[in-house]
């Protein structure tokens, strides 16, 4: 029997409806998981199969594909050196969850927060699901095959297009999809972000807070008539 | 703060019992390696936690692969660690070639292996310079990139680039070695030799240098292992995981003899110790194989490289090859694959999925610098602020590769 067939046999005796499919591609042995059966299926494989690190967790968006997305684990057994993939696929929706397996292999931590900054995915169960590469209060998820290449303002220039736009914190608002609404025509309140370095020499030296105005001062309000008048 | 009194006699030491502090490193730093900012709340001088915060390198090299073709990519993936482009490079290639069912001559492996165990001293010798200049020892640092720059010589006559080189591409490489190139790398391995030994008198038994790293940042086997820490950090902690040693690798490592280096402790001067000997066994490996170097094509036939010179004017299959290489690009069979590396940091992996055409549909990278960086937080709690920087140093993470 090979080693694939009896992590998936084994993993059926706990949990009949886990595993979906199993197949060799290219050599790297894959296990396709069911969604709602990720986070035991990783306690299985790293207990009982010694696959003790989590190398990599990666996300495909195959749309128009249904299921749209294909979230890859790349799992190592130190010991044997043994190679497995764990896939799970996700639909296509809005902001899809999936459980995290924080719990299990710490690694997961900023990998997770990688793939939800990238893709929108929300891992239950995360301590701190916030954007990692991003700015914070960034929309849309830029690696999604529905949010276009180039097309973003500069940030740090006063565009006709973009000032008072209606900024909504990410956080308030994860994983809308699509085009930013800052791209976007409708606005809402007038106001805009000032930012401030990273490269300017007035950064504050202790840290806790971004320094963004929602008021425009005077001046600007003085040289920025707004985009309709 | 006009309710504040000032006056002589009122005026008494403000500290207050566990009352933290949060302090702010970077971005702008030179010792955070690129842009990296640093959170770190602190209880005098000592760290309770650290939070780093990136993304002010962020590139979007992954958005920019599903633009590109499968050979125009190279050149994006290159830039994404910028020390150490030819593991970058190699990692890319080695995954097209794994999809594509191409595998490049015996030659280039030879070659792929050289210039690679060159870019893993480049790499090294940058962190020896910079966690040197960051712990004082400032000549190091002079040093460090001496040997460096006349390295960098060598890539321009051999690659016409000093960095990002675009070199190692599927196939194959882009250009022979000619029998200068070997005298070249062969006068040098020598003069290299006697400068790490200098280095190692300068530094290994210097008080300062002892004190400042020995038993500061300690990172044990398990922990590590849990975390996905990968490369000298790991080994360091004392587990002998090399990907170059793996039997399935695909760069001819079996045929070199060479050790692969562990610390006993995997605190920061078990770390540096590592990496020193690593400078040594990669110029074992670089002697090696120059001196076996098999003669042969630099690089496959086939669909991913474009046709000799001398067939396009008797060809028309090769003319229409190359017209085909050159405006459509490559096209490469539907699937996924991920192929790791050992690049200088611990293992590069890329994960990389075609749709059948003629760009890639994904190209992620498992940025060793990014599994690595997360450690910190962990290993520098209850340490003094002035230990991170030592710390931070010895993990040698590189923001290009962190951000990409």
């Amino acid at each position: 029997m090979s080693p694939l067939l009896d992590y998936a046999a084994r993993i059926r005796e706990s949990f009949p409806e886990a595993v979906i499919d199993t197949r060799t591609e290219l050599g790297m042995e894959v296990l396709l998981v069911g969604r709602d059966h990720l986070a035991g299926v990783a306690r299985v494989l790293r207990d009982e199969f010694g696959f003790d690190m989590l190398v990599d967790l990666s996300v495909v968006d195959w749309v128009p594909r249904d299921p749209r997305y294909d979230v890859n684990y790349q799992l190592l057994n130190m010991a044997d050196q043994v190679r497995l993939r764990v896939k799970v696929q996700l639909p296509d929706e809005h902001a899809p969850h999936l459980a995290s397996v924080i719990d299990v292999w710490p690694a997961a931590d900023w990998h997770e927060r990688e793939v939800y900054d990238f893709f929108g995915v929300i891992f239950d169960g995360h301590p701190y699901l916030r954007r990692i590469f991003m700015p914070d209060e960034w929309i849309g998820h830029p690696l999604r095959k529905d949010y276009p290449v180039g097309g973003v303002p500069v940030e740090y220039k006063i565009e006709p297009a973009y000032v008072g736009a209606n900024v909504v914190p990410s956080r308030a608002r994860p994983a809308a999809g699509g085009v930013p609404a800052r791209l976007r025509r409708d606005r809402g309140r007038q106001s805009h972000w000032t930012w401030t370095g990273p490269p300017a020499s007035g950064v504050r030296s202790v840290a806790g807070e971004q320094p963004a105005t929602d008021e425009a001062t005077p001046e600007e309000k003085a040289a920025d008539k707004g985009p309709d008048t | 703060m006009s309710d504040v009194d000032v006056r002589p006699d009122r005026v008494r030491d403000v500290w207050v019992e566990g009352e933290t502090m949060r302090v702010n490193l970077g971005p702008q730093h030179p010792s955070t390696h690129g842009v990296l900012r640093l959170r770190a709340e602190v209880e005098g001088e000592t760290i309770l936690d650290v939070e780093p915060i990136m993304g002010y390198l962020h590139t979007g090299i992954e958005k920019q692969a599903e633009t590109l073709n499968w050979i125009q990519c190279v050149t994006d993936v290159t830039r994404a660690d910028y020390l150490s482009p030819f593991h970058n490079e190699l990692g890319y290639s080695l995954a097209v070639e794994k999809l594509a069912g191409v595998e490049a001559p015996e030659r280039a492996q030879w070659i792929r292996t050289i210039m690679c165990e060159f870019n893993r001293i480049t790499s090294h010798l940058v962190w020896l310079a910079t966690s040197g200049l960051e712990l004082g020892a400032l000549s190091m640092a002079t040093y460090a990139f001496r040997e460096r720059e006349q390295i960098l010589d060598l890539y321009q006559t051999i690659t016409g680039l000093r960095m990002n080189h675009a070199y190692i591409r599927p196939g194959g490489v882009a250009l022979d070695l000619n029998p200068e190139h070997e005298d070249m790398i062969k006068r040098y391995i020598p003069v290299l030799r006697g400068r790490f030994r200098e280095y190692e008198n300068f530094l290994s038994a210097n008080p300062i240098w002892v004190r400042r790293n020995r038993g500061v940042g300690v990172l044990d086997a398990k922990e590590a292992i849990r975390y996905g820490v990968t490369g000298p950090n790991l080994r360091a902690s004392g587990v002998a995981h090399d990907l170059r040693k793996d039997e399935n690798y695909h760069l001819p490592y079996g045929r070199f003899s060479f050790d692969v280096p562990t610390g006993e402790v995997g605190d920061c001067y078990d770390r540096y110790l590592v990496r020193m000997a690593e400078l040594h066994e990669s110029l074992r490996i670089i002697e090696q194989a120059i001196s076996g170097l098999p003669s042969g094509p630099f690089r496959a036939e086939g669909k991913l490289v474009p046709p000799s010179r001398d067939r396009l004017p008797v060809s028309m299959e090769a003319v229409i090859h190359h017209f085909k290489l050159f405006t459509d690009g490559p096209h490469v069979p539907a699937g996924e694959v991920y192929v790791g590396v050992e690049g200088p940091r611990g293992e590069l992996g890329f994960f990389v999925a075609s749709d059948g055409r003629g760009r890639p549909w994904r190209v992620h990278i498992r940025a060793p610098s990014f599994a690595n960086l997360r450690i910190l937080p962990e290993i520098s709690k209850g340490h003094l602020l002035a230990d991170l920087i030592a710390i931070l140093a010895s993990l040698d993470p590189v923001m290009g590769d962190v951000d990409r």
